[in-house]
């Protein structure tokens, strides 16, 4: 018993350590030299893929398409900041990867792997080899052998050469549809069906030879079945996790109670959508169940290990990734969703100075809209298709349009803690909200007594200086 | 993946549609109304982020060729801002794969940043105020300049840019085609005042080349040195 309590103290302490670790969080930066592969000329790269086409596989016109297609594509992915590099994610991912090419050597040499800071939790395989982990996967998965699964199929894609054979496919829908000498056309609808049928085709595929790469590595088989179970909770969880919303209230603040009233029933009567059969018809991977089922993972499998590279790295990094994907929300402008992952953080980690800021930065750009543009988010179902229903954003949404309940929510975090003077950026970023709401000079005038040299002085004598000049 | 990406001309694609569908001209210039009536603006520092071109119809047949296209122009473009800033009287840096590799800060900062530019204006440019139509352009397309009583506001993540590259303002050029029609775009904001304090939106009537690109590019500079 004695022994357990230590235990508990000492993974209460390492968790406390990590946590604390990310109060004073800098995001991720690349680091070192930058990569050939981030450099490589879409020109020259399509010029030879071109010259080393197979006769047989795709015409010149056809190979022209999709090769200068992809490679340009790549070449701005590549070139447009998403995709890290020299950081502790792709060091630790790339590890991984090399750890799963020693027991499968006869794997391409042209495959490469990268991580993204990507919030969507998805990984993506590239016809040349290019394999991208995404950091709101990489936040989601339990452990290392479920990470290496996932890179397994995505290197069956590559290896069975999907891209390819789905762009064949492509051409082949294309002129059944356009052919018209043909007795009976394709509809668009119907080209679109049987395009989707075909992905799931193709991912059911990369299933199993993912899993025959899988099972010559030393990681506990089951944990592939426990990925794709993993993968399909995201829809209905990601964006659904039960916040403690009543923790972060003061007493005055009606409207956020009926808020909060309301996001509970809501998850009460089932935060997410019950319609898999139409999820299912529409979508592009087959549904999880009958993935497992196919694997035939079989019992007595739970022998191998859960991680080679490293324990704590992976659960160092998963947390991190958390807080990198906050960064990563707030600087696409997906601000409901920031604020969202932001308060169920705090749930975690209470007190954490840059959540704390960044739910404030964002409910400031959600209410500069309304305020400076007389416009509501307008979102549509559509636009929760990939982050599965959610109440609480829909409410949020909903609340954008009236600026008192807004600015009753900006006390949120703030009165959650008491202290917002203790920082800098949290204060400033308060105040700035509370600016838009039209009640400015209570909150500046204590900011400045508290800070007089603190960021608003330091902004405002950026602009006074750029008047003069 | 190419999310971001298409994101941008998603928003392009919508942002012309009304701007062309007004029917108010084909040409649209914006300026912080701080900067009217000021001295000249040259001899600045501007840095500018990756231009772009992208010429092509859809992902046809003819992608190899249309990509092909416009990356040779991009090149020719990338030549052009820096002659053309600099013959306005600007110290221009292209920050460009084109002209050198880039470097790690390239894809810390700059290339966030240019998305952010694009993102801004184009999320909150609907809010024009005081505008007045400045008449026939000197390139013979109708113009209309806009004065804006605030600019698209930043993201408050790069301030420490300007003192890195001894300057506030970075710039974004490009063309792109959107339908049947070609457009050049230049932004230009301020990363000490946190907003974008110029933009200038164009339709070209010709494919571009490097004798109708060249006054198109200086004359946009131009204005941005006299909104100064």
């Amino acid at each position: 018993m004695t022994g357990a309590r230590h235990i508990v103290f000492w993974v209460f302490l390492a968790c406390s350590c990590v946590l604390n670790a990310q109060s004073v969080f800098t995001p991720t930066q690349n680091k070192g030299d930058v990569p050939e592969s981030f450099l490589r000329d879409e020109m020259d790269q399509t010029a030879a893929d071109l010259s080393n086409r197979k006769a047989d596989d795709l015409s010149r016109k056809q190979g022209q398409e999709l090769y200068a297609n992809s490679n340009f594509a790549l070449a701005s992915f590549m070139r447009s900041g998403v995709v890290y590099f020299g950081d502790d994610y792709s060091e630790y991912v790339q590890k991984v990867f090399e750890e799963i090419r020693r027991s499968n050597p006869k794997l391409s040499d042209d495959l490469e792997i990268f991580v993204t800071r990507i919030w969507k939790p998805n990984a993506t395989s590239w016809r040349n080899g290019s394999l991208f982990i995404n950091l709101g996967l990489l936040s989601l998965l339990e452990n290392e052998a479920q990470l290496a699964f996932v890179i397994c199929h995505e290197i069956a894609h590559y290896e069975e050469e999907h891209s390819v054979r789905s762009f064949r496919y492509d051409v082949t829908l294309k002129r059944k549809k356009e052919n018209r000498l043909l007795k009976k056309r394709l509809t668009e609808g119907e080209a679109m069906f049987m395009n989707l049928q075909y992905s799931r085709q193709n991912e059911a595929e990369a299933d199993l030879e993912g899993y025959k790469y899988f099972k010559n590595t030393g990681y506990d088989l089951a944990e592939a079945g426990n990925a794709l179970a993993k993968l399909g909770d995201i829809k209905k969880d990601q964006f659904s996790a039960f916040l403690e919303i009543e923790a972060f209230l003061g007493k005055d603040e009606k409207k956020l109670k009926e808020f909060y009233k309301d996001y509970v029933d809501g998850i009460a009567k089932g935060g997410s959508r019950d319609e898999e059969g139409i999820d299912t018809l529409f979508s592009t991977h087959p549904d999880i169940e009958s993935r497992i089922k196919k694997l035939n993972i079989g019992s007595g499998t739970g022998t191998g290990k859960k991680y080679i590279v490293g324990q704590t790295t992976f659960l160092e990094l998963k947390n991190r990734a958390w807080y990198d994907m906050v960064f990563a929300l707030y600087r696409a402008h997906e601000y409901e969703q920031c604020f969202y992952q932001c308060m169920r953080l705090l749930q975690e980690d209470e007190g954490n100075a840059y959540l704390e800021a960044t739910a404030l930065n964002s409910l400031y750009w959600i209410l500069y809209k309304v305020e400076k543009q007389g416009q509501q988010f307008e979102f549509g179902a559509e636009d929760y298709e990939d982050i599965g229903y959610n109440k609480f954003l829909y409410t949020l949404d909903g609340l954008c349009g009236d600026s008192t309940a807004l600015r009753d929510f900006s006390g949120l975090v703030c009165k959650a803690t008491s202290k917002p003077e203790r920082n800098d950026e949290l204060y400033f970023a308060w105040c700035r909200l509370n600016y838009l709401a039209n009640d400015d000079t209570r909150y500046f005038g204590k900011y400045l007594q508290k800070y007089p040299r603190g960021m608003y002085a330091q902004y405002c004598e950026k602009r006074d200086n750029h008047d003069r000049r | 993946m190419t999310g971001d990406k298409n994101m941008m001309r998603l928003l392009l694609l919508g942002y012309l549609f009304m701007a062309t569908g007004c029917g108010t001209g084909v040409m649209l210039v914006t300026k912080h109304s701080d900067l009217v009536d000021k001295d000249l603006r040259k001899n600045i520092r501007v840095v500018s982020i990756e231009p772009d071109v992208n010429l092509t119809k859809g992902f046809g047949s003819d992608a190899e060729m249309e990509l092909s296209k416009s990356y040779l122009k991009e090149a020719e473009l990338t030549k052009l801002i820096k002659e053309a800033g600099e013959a306005c009287q600007f110290e221009m840096e292209v920050v460009d794969h084109n002209q050198a590799d880039l470097d790690a800060d390239y894809f810390n900062n700059l290339a966030p940043l240019k998305q952010e530019m694009m993102l801004a204006f184009f999320t909150q440019f609907d809010k024009l105020k005081d505008s007045k139509t400045s008449g026939s352009g000197r390139l013979g397309i109708k113009q209309e300049t806009e004065l804006l009583d605030w600019g698209a506001e930043l993201q408050q993540l790069y301030t420490g840019l300007p003192e890195k590259y001894g300057t506030p303002y970075f710039s974004f050029q490009g063309i792109y085609r959107v339908s049947k029609s070609l457009f050049f775009i230049n932004i230009i904001c301020d990363l000490e005042m946190g907003e974008v304090v110029f933009s200038d939106l164009r339709m070209l009537s010709n494919q571009p080349s490097a004798s109708n690109l060249y006054p198109l590019v200086y004359d946009s500079f131009n204005l941005f040195k006299k909104a100064g």
